[in-house]
């Protein structure tokens, strides 16, 4: 690995608040650009993983840099910037139903502080990127389920992430629908977003080629340094 | 779906927080309510100091001094003398001996009751203006009058000078006081419209916390609805505040077949002081909701 990792982990442990130990001394580094899968049964500690990178979870010990910057020293305004340079899918998507298409595109910049003319034109090449510009005015509800989860994809990239973390993006996805979800993640890839994929699927992981984090009962230590080469989909 | 229906051109960005959030219906009210009290009490309180002191120069240094007529003695002559002897008093500037005609159908009614003349005959009064600096007291009064083998009642207007600018004094701590607990009521009725608009939307504001927004940009959006709402209850509170003042203070130095000088003449002026009350409390308000939001959001991780 020849730059500095975009996201790093050592000894992180983290316990959900019945006080079952979630993630314990967990270490990894990811490089820039990767393609990784977080791979796992439920309630392994996929999405707590995620929640840790994103800024979301504050880890019980251990220390985590992301973009370079250790977390732990962040304040309340840096962390607020720094979450912007990371995409974020859930699995619940946490799309605004009473918002149109363009406005829950729109949001991520907004919040930002960004001004109307600066994202507007942005938004729609998004929105068209995705597959969802002729329907920029439709409210969630009146989208089919693969289109919500392009839409929570143009949402989660109108900022322009350095990292895009995506919680179970195939789900409730069959055959072309769920590898056109993955080519949009692979293409995002390709333009140097780094993107972690959660799943419960351990074949769709496998099964591409890129490296796998495996989170099992005992969460493991991962050691390596996790890097890969675009992947096709 | 036409896709022509939608002009990205055209678009204009949909409200952060849903209409109403934050912006409760008691808010509106409450935030006229105390801005009401507030205003009247900051106008009762600038009346009452403005009357204090415009009376209490009126009275001070001077006295009047009521005498009766004898058997011996008819009241005007009565008068005459006591102004006389009143006036080689040294401190006393000058006497007057009031006309009676307006003075004796009250006479009867009041100053009998203060004078004690109601028994005798008819009664006359006299008004000593007092030199500033030497101001003598009633006793030296009387005792000069006794020396003369005269008897009368003296009112010094100088110990009411002094009881009017006390209580136009605590007049104006009590409604000062009035006006903090509206204040303070704003403040918790703003901190309250925060916390209950948080605890509404408390999944959106997560939403946006997680895509990068700032605690201060979201304390913002809280801040501003509550703002919004208190300072538009604030404008009807004071409006009302400024009409029910109006009304008493005008209406009240007509009341009655004479005006005392200086009680007359609310001045309009005094209706000024409703626009800090607006400022102050919705300021208050903005600052409430935005600490109480604050608060809240820091609780994310």
């Amino acid at each position: 690995m020849t730059e500095a990792p975009i996201i790093r982990f050592e000894g992180v442990s983290f316990g959900s608040p019945d006080g079952r130990r979630v993630i314990a001394g967990l270490s990894l580094t990811v490089a820039p650009g990767s393609f990784l899968f977080l791979t796992g049964p439920t309630r392994a500690g996929k999405s707590v993983l995620l929640d840790l990178i994103s800024l979301a979870a504050v880890p019980s010990r251990g220390r985590i840099d992301v973009l370079g910057q250790d977390t732990d020293d962040l304040d309340r305004d840096e962390r607020a910037t720094l979450r912007r340079r990371i995409g974020v899918m859930h699995q619940d998507l946490r799309l605004l139903n009473d918002y149109s298409a363009f406005d829950n595109v729109a949001l991520p910049a907004r919040v930002s502080r960004r001004t109307t003319p600066d994202y507007r034109e942005q938004v729609t090449e998004v929105l068209t990127w995705v597959g969802l510009g002729g329907r920029m005015d439709a409210f969630p509800s009146q989208l089919s389920p693969a289109d919500r989860r392009r839409l929570a994809i143009a949402q989660a990239v109108i900022n322009g992430p350095d990292i895009l973390l995506a919680d179970e993006p195939t789900d409730q996805l069959e055959g072309a629908a769920r590898f056109a979800i993955l080519r949009l993640l692979a293409d995002l890839n390709r333009a140097g977003v780094t993107v972690l994929i959660a799943t419960r699927d351990t074949a769709l992981a496998e099964g591409s080629g890129a490296p796998v984090i495996r989170l099992g009962a005992d969460p493991g230590q991962v050691g390596a340094t996790l890097e890969s080469e675009p992947v096709e989909f | 779906m036409n896709p022509l229906s939608f002009d990205p051109a055209r678009w204009r960005p949909a409200p952060l927080l849903p209409a109403g959030t934050a912006r409760p219906f008691w808010l509106f009210w409450l935030a006229a309510i105390c801005c009401c009290v507030a205003g009247l009490a900051g106008i009762a309180g600038l009346e009452a100091l403005r009357v204090g002191g415009a009376m209490a120069p009126r009275l001070s240094g001077r006295m009047t001094v009521s005498v009766s007529g004898t058997g011996l003695e008819s009241a005007d002559a009565a008068a005459a003398r006591a102004a006389e002897i009143i006036g080689q008093v040294p401190g006393v500037a000058s006497t007057r001996i009031l006309d009676p005609a307006p003075i004796d159908p009250l006479a009867g009614v009041i100053l009998s009751t203060w004078a004690g003349t109601g028994r005798g005959g008819p009664t006359r009064l006299i008004s000593v203006a007092c030199e500033a600096s030497a101001k003598p007291d009633a006793a030296t009064l009387a005792s000069a009058l006794r020396a003369q083998r005269m008897t009368a009642q003296i009112d010094d207007h100088g110990w009411w000078s002094g009881r009017l600018e006390r209580t136009a004094w605590l007049s104006g701590l009590a409604v000062g006081l009035a006006l903090l607990a509206a204040m303070a009521a704003i403040y918790g009725v703003g901190a309250a419209a925060a916390r209950s608009g948080l605890a509404a939307q408390r999944g959106r504001i997560r939403i946006m916390y997680r895509m990068g927004a700032s605690d201060g940009f979201l304390a913002g959006l809280i801040g501003g609805a509550v703002t919004g709402a208190v300072l538009s209850g604030a404008v009807v509170g004071a409006a009302l505040a400024g009409g029910l003042a109006f009304w008493l203070l005008r209406g009240g130095d007509r009341v009655g077949s004479w005006s005392v000088p200086g009680l007359a003449g609310f001045g309009p002026w005094a209706l000024l002081a409703l626009l800090p009350v607006i400022g102050i409390a919705t300021g208050l308000g903005a600052l409430a909701a935005r600490r109480a939001a604050i608060r809240a959001i820091r609780r994310f991780p």
